[in-house]
Parts: C-alpha cells; sequence; structure tokens
C-alpha cells in the first residue's frame, strides 16, 4: 500500500528548515521586446549557442567529447546562478552538455552529460556595470555592459566552442575541428556563401559618382527631378534602397537559411529559462480536492458515523464480556481488544490483502510535480541559511549514493546536490521521440562544489551530473502480464 | 532588463527576479494541458501511438494516467467501498480511509484501484488515478454459436487473491450476470453481458473479493486457447518503428 501520507507529514515538518525550491520553465525568447539574448544580460537558456561568461576563455572541444562516441558534446543549458560568498563567484554560469546520440546515453549514463563551472569576481575586464549615479545600486543596478576592451576568442559557427580551426578558402569563419567544418561545408549554405561579399549597404552607394545616380533614376520610377530637394533626394534613395534591399535579402535570407540549417543539424532549439519559487503546499493540495467532492464525503461520513458507533458498541460489549469471562488482561487479549476497536471486522483485516504493485517514488514524482506540469529544472541552492532540500527522486531504484559523487578535486570537500533537469525539458529539444536511439531520461541531477572553488588560470571547473531512469514498474496485478504472442484486435 | 533567469542564493541577482512569465496562472488552464514526463506519454501525445491495444501488445508499462485518459475518455469510475482503517498509536488511534474504485468504459477495458489517506476525497481520487494505471483488457467470446458481438468469457477463467477465489464461466445470450453485486458491478463495467460465477473463501474481505475477480477478468487474455495456435506474425514495437527493425534479417517479417 502506498503510504504516500507518511512522505507527505515528513516534507511538511521540514518545511521550516529546507529552502523552497526555484523552478525553471522554457520560454521562447522575445525577440522583437528584448532582441537576442547576450553575454551582459546573464539570462538562463537551453539549447542554441552557448553564451560564454568569459568571452576570452572558451570551452574547448578536448574538453567536452562524449566519453562514448568521442564526437563533440551538443549544449543543453547554461544557467546563471550567482553567489555571494566567494567574491570570485559573483557572476556565476553552469553550463551542461550533453550527447546528441541517445545510444551512447543506453550504453552507459554516466559519460553522456557534462556539466561545468565557470565564474567571475565583481571586477572583472570584461564586464561593467551600466553607470549609475548611486554607487550601492552597483547591486541591485539596471544591468551589465561589456566593456569595449574585453578580448573575444573565435567560437566555431556551428557548436560555439573555441574554433583555432578557420575555413581555408575565406578565412572568415571559425570552426572546431573539421568534422564542423565538414558539416557547415555540406550540410549548410557555406559552399555557396564561401567567399562571397555581402551586397553594398546603401551608405556605400550614396558616396558613389554620379553616373550611378542616373543610371537608378532611369531604373526608378520617378521622374521629377526639380521638386524640393528633400523630396528628390528621399525618393532617389528609396530607389536604391529598393533595388538594394532586394539583394541584400536574398543574402541576409541565405545567410538565415544556413544558420538555421546548422542549427537544427546539430543544436537544440533555443529558449529562455525563467525561474519562478515553487509555491507548495500541502494542505493546499489536499482541500482542493476536498472541494470537488464534498457532497460524496458528507454522505459517506454520515452512514459511517452511525455504522461506526453501531460496531463500536457491539465490539465494546464484546471485550467487556471477554474481559469478565478471563479476568486478568493477557497479552493476547490486550491486542485483541485494540483490534475490536477497529471498525473493520477484526479477522477480516489481518487477511485482507490489498498491496498493489504500484511505483510509489514515481506518483510522490508526479504528485509534485502536478502543481507546476511544464517546470523543466528543479534548482535547490536558494539559501545559505537553510538545507538544501533532497532531490525529486523519479523512482526507488538508481538513487545516487554519497560514494558515487566524487569530492571536489580542489577542497576535497562532498559535491552537494545543485539543480535537477526534468524529463519534461525532452519535449522542448526537439527530437524524435519514436526513434529507439532517442534521448531520454528520468531526471539529471547536478552536484557541485558548494564552496565555489577557483582556482587561477583554470576558467572552467567539473562538476558531476548523475542520471536517473525511471523504474520499468507498471501496474500488474497478479497473475495478469499480457504475453506478446497473444495478437490484440485493434479497431 | 531581462534578467528573470536567475537561479542561487546572489543576492539580488539569483532567485525569482520577477513572475514576468508571460501567461497567467490560470489553474484550469495548467490542469488541461499535459506536459509528457515518460517516453511513452511522448509518444502518446504526438499521436505516434493509435491506440492502447498497441501499448498492451508490448507490455509497456503506463506510468502517466493521462495516456489511459487520451486513449478512453469515456471510462466510468464506481467506488466500491472506503473501508476505514485504524492504526494504534501512543496518542489513540489513527484513522484513516481505504477506497476501492473501479473504472471501466463497458467496453473492453476495466481498471482497479485502492488508495488509502486521511482523508476520504484524497483517497477516493487517488484511487481513480490508480485504477486507469491498472486498466487492463478483457477478452470476450461466445457461448454457443459465433453470431454477432461476443458476450461472455471466452472460458472458464479463474483468479484467487487471499482466500477469495472467483470463478467465471461462459453463458449462454441473455442469461446476464450472474453474480454478487460486487464482481458483478465490475464485470458490468468490463463490457461482459453474461456470465455465470462461482465464489470460494472468504468474500466478505471485499479487497480480496475484488482483487480476485479482477485478475480472473485478467486471465481472459492470458488463456492460449485453440484458436489462438496459429504463430503469430511480430510487430514494431512503438520504441523501434523507425530503426533497425527493418535491417535485422528475419524469416516472418511482415509485408
Amino acid at each position: 500500500m502506498a503510504d504516500n501520507d507518511n512522505h507527505m507529514d515528513q516534507d511538511h515538518d521540514n518545511a521550516l528548515e529546507e529552502a523552497q525550491v526555484m523552478l525553471g520553465f522554457a520560454e521562447p525568447v522575445d525577440l522583437e521586446e528584448h532582441g537576442p539574448l547576450l553575454a551582459e544580460d546573464f539570462c538562463s537558456k537551453m539549447g542554441g549557442l552557448p553564451i560564454w561568461l568569459n568571452p576570452e576563455h572558451v570551452l574547448d572541444i578536448k574538453d567536452m567529447s562524449c566519453d562514448q562516441c568521442h564526437k563533440p558534446m551538443t549544449f543543453l543549458l547554461q544557467l546563471y546562478s550567482p553567489e555571494d560568498h566567494p567574491a570570485e563567484a559573483f557572476h556565476r554560469v553552469i553550463y551542461v552538455f550533453c550527447c546528441k546520440n541517445g545510444a551512447c546515453h543506453k550504453k552507459s549514463p554516466q559519460g553522456c552529460f557534462k556539466v561545468v563551472r565557470s565564474q567571475l569576481g565583481q571586477y572583472n575586464p570584461y564586464y561593467t556595470p551600466v553607470s549609475n549615479d548611486d554607487e550601492d545600486a552597483a547591486e541591485e543596478n539596471e544591468g551589465w555592459e561589456p566593456l569595449e576592451t574585453s578580448k573575444h576568442a573565435k567560437t566555431c559557427f556551428v557548436c560555439g566552442m573555441y574554433g583555432p580551426k578557420v575555413c581555408s578558402r575565406c578565412h572568415k569563419v571559425s570552426y572546431c575541428s573539421a568534422e564542423h567544418q565538414s558539416i557547415h561545408w555540406t550540410k549548410g549554405l557555406h559552399k555557396q556563401l564561401c567567399g562571397t561579399q555581402p551586397p553594398p549597404t546603401p551608405a556605400n552607394l550614396s558616396e558613389l559618382s554620379i553616373s550611378d545616380n542616373k543610371e537608378s533614376k532611369d531604373e526608378s520610377e520617378e521622374e521629377e527631378e526639380y521638386d524640393e530637394d528633400g523630396n528628390v533626394i528621399e525618393k532617389k534613395k528609396k530607389a536604391l534602397t529598393q533595388t538594394l534591399t532586394k539583394e541584400q535579402q536574398d543574402y541576409a535570407n541565405k545567410l538565415d537559411i544556413d544558420y538555421k540549417l546548422v542549427e537544427r543539424m546539430n543544436r537544440f532549439p533555443e529558449l529562455e529559462i525563467i525561474s519562478e519559487a515553487e509555491i507548495f503546499d500541502q494542505e493546499a493540495l489536499e482541500e482542493g480536492l476536498a472541494d470537488e467532492s464534498s457532497g460524496d464525503e458528507q454522505e459517506a461520513e454520515e452512514g459511517w458515523e452511525e455504522k461506526a458507533a453501531a460496531l463500536k458498541l457491539k465490539r465494546e460489549k464484546k471485550a467487556a464480556l471477554l474481559a469478565k469471562k478471563n479476568g486478568g488482561v493477557s497479552k493476547s487479549l490486550e491486542t485483541a481488544e485494540s483490534s475490536m476497536n477497529a471498525l473493520v471486522p477484526v479477522g477480516d483485516e489481518i487477511y485482507e490483502n490489498t498491496k498493489t504493485d504500484i511505483d510509489s517514488a514515481f506518483l510522490t514524482f508526479q504528485k509534485r510535480i502536478a502543481l507546476y506540469p511544464d517546470q523543466v529544472l528543479r534548482y535547490a541552492r536558494m539559501e545559505y541559511e537553510l538545507t538544501t532540500p533532497e532531490p525529486l527522486y523519479v523512482s526507488d531504484i538508481g538513487i545516487p549514493k554519497a560514494d558515487d559523487i566524487p569530492p571536489c578535486p580542489d577542497c576535497g570537500q562532498q559535491r552537494t546536490f545543485e539543480f535537477q533537469i526534468l524529463p519534461q525539458m525532452l519535449n522542448y529539444l526537439g527530437i524524435d521521440h519514436s526513434a529507439a536511439d532517442a534521448l531520454d531520461f528520468g531526471t539529471v541531477l547536478v552536484y557541485s562544489c558548494k564552496e565555489n572553488c577557483h582556482v587561477e588560470g583554470k576558467h572552467y571547473q567539473p562538476e558531476v551530473a548523475a542520471v536517473q531512469h525511471f523504474s520499468e514498474d507498471g501496474m500488474q496485478g497478479g497473475n495478469m502480464t499480457i504475453g506478446p504472442n497473444v495478437s490484440v484486435s485493434s479497431k | 532588463m531581462r534578467r528573470r533567469g536567475g537561479f542561487g542564493r546572489g543576492r539580488g541577482r539569483g532567485g525569482d527576479r520577477g513572475r514576468g512569465r508571460g501567461r497567467g496562472r490560470g489553474g484550469k488552464d495548467e490542469k488541461e494541458t499535459w506536459t509528457p514526463v515518460t517516453k511513452l506519454g511522448r509518444l502518446v501525445k504526438d499521436r505516434k501511438i493509435q491506440s492502447i491495444e498497441q501499448i498492451y501488445l508490448f507490455s509497456l508499462p503506463i506510468k502517466e494516467y493521462q495516456i489511459v485518459d487520451y486513449f478512453l475518455p469515456s471510462l466510468k469510475d464506481e467506488v466500491m467501498k472506503i473501508m476505514p482503517v485504524q492504526k494504534q498509536t501512543r496518542a489513540g488511534q489513527r484513522t484513516r480511509f481505504k477506497a476501492f474504485v473501479v473504472i471501466g468504459d463497458s467496453n473492453g477495458h476495466v481498471g482497479l484501484g485502492v488508495k488509502c489517506s486521511k482523508e476520504v476525497a484524497t483517497a477516493i481520487r487517488g484511487a481513480i488515478i490508480l485504477a486507469k494505471l491498472s486498466v487492463i483488457p478483457v477478452r470476450r467470446g461466445y457461448w454457443g454459436s459465433i453470431l454477432n458481438e461476443p458476450h461472455t468469457v471466452p472460458c472458464k477463467v479463474t483468479g484467487k487473491c487471499g482466500s477469495a477465489v472467483t470463478r467465471l464461466v461462459p453463458a449462454p445470450r441473455g442469461t446476464g450476470i450472474v453474480a454478487a453485486p460486487v464482481p458483478k458491478k465490475l464485470l458490468q463495467l468490463a463490457g461482459v453481458t453474461d456470465c455465470y460465477t462461482q465464489a470460494f473463501g472468504s468474500t466478505r474481505t471485499l479487497g480480496n473479493f475484488v482483487k480476485a475477480t479482477f485478475a480472473a477478468i485478467g486471465n481472459t487474455y492470458s488463456y492460449l486457447t485453440p484458436d489462438l495456435w496459429a504463430e503469430t506474425q511480430f510487430t514494431m514495437s512503438p520504441y523501434q518503428q523507425y530503426t533497425d527493425f527493418l535491417a535485422k534479417p528475419q524469416d516472418k517479417r511482415r509485408a
């Protein structure tokens, strides 16, 4: 019997000591309002290209290759999770990479998710706070802007990691490996676009000679020349811009298609991760349910109260009789008495077999998720004083033990749970779930060093990801498995 | 100011950066949309699976009740019994309520759920979910001539739980369900029109009795009748449909 209520009690007792979990939701990037995501926004996102916190030193694919297939891993998500205590972790981003090939995950789940932590101090050579009159508002400020002197490393066009190689023809596009170069060449449009120049902008043309203006005048529909200067010039310019933007648009379209092809090939769709606190109210949950069927509840209670009272009387009478007969109260009688106080007839309760095979851990998980069904992330490290809540496991099996998590290599302390990725995220990755080798996991638990150890020169500290899968249990009552050699007529 | 995605303990920079999450927190809206968690759930939501029979054929575990809701929207539930159970504690007795719920569409699918909880409504709600998760197909057959739709169990089947044993025997058309109220309700929801039953053991224990009947109904598809003696052509599992199944050389392969 699923004793879910016991778990709920414990959670409620510890609610005062444990911090509330912060949930992450995936939402499309609002391009019109905010524009594309930039490094100085310090946002959390999933998919697309990684936005490096430290633009000068970026990850190399040597560190970020799948252990099974040895190909460069795909960027999954990055979380901006700043800390107060070590001054060097004023800006802090956790990057998670995963192998896109589901077969690697099936072979061995551990080497296919890699997590790194990157952090920057408050005063760094890359970002400066937007100038404010009030110095104290530096922490609560409006935002940051990039410093002009900050250096940027070359990044691969396909995956966004360090790109030391360049296209041998145009020397303009960088790549991290020959493989990505060939992907861009064959699957992208670089074959057509390599070496081509973007068509000249209106600014360029206005500097050109009068002869060009005359030609364009012939092409354009405007005939009047002697109107107000402003008008004529504008009209001319309009004509010019009309013909130009067509070419420019074609070129821009090609670039766009190129980008989108590569994106679909190698990256996950880009979405922003928004944070929101989880308001978990145990009583509200149960109250909500009671409101739905209050009518039934009352009827049943009325029915029972009478029955229960009658039963109780009966049992008490019996007990009194027995007590009289036997005199002294023995142990067996005590238990008999206590069981006689139960409202279910004595012998029956013991022989009732009402256990069912259910996956109670999964049901607890589902109940918790049901409050916010489309959450993709649960961030647990919320407060300094309060304890970090335990991760929400999806099954009883495969719970990582303390020994399974290697300690931090720099300070030697045990890594603690920071956040977990939920399987709802798989809905947003745009993968084909019907393939046998599709990416699939129950939950990914990320453990990191609590102290945020900082090592000079080492810009990316590795952290640990543990994967837990769902259990294979369903609901099976007794011997009711349906064998595969029974054809079921489907309509 | 788009830093709505900060997480963590950093003062002023991490944590809930404002609830600018676009859409409102309409409770109803969120309850209706289902975000699948398991792979099977995702396949069902993408409409890659056409019927629940495909799931039964491969014995895939159904972990999300919304899958069953999707394929069988016309399930009717029936609360068989609310049984108060008590546990003796130092501070008196702690009463909880155990709900037995039977669910079915009267056309070949039944489920049984049992849930214990402090409140009746919670127990019933939980039992309905568990009942949906345990929905099983029911095989119906004929007593005599194979005419019209199947109306009874295909053969004599039996189910046992605890000391309660239920035996279902095929009956001619028009007999109706000859059973005690408990198995009768279950058989009605299963879509069996005519059936004789025999019960043994302690049928007062409702939990065992209803589980025994449920097991008997489930055994209808476990029983190998002569018409199933022919070898079956294996079909592709929903997880395998587009991959290496076709690459493997096999003697019997679907055309």
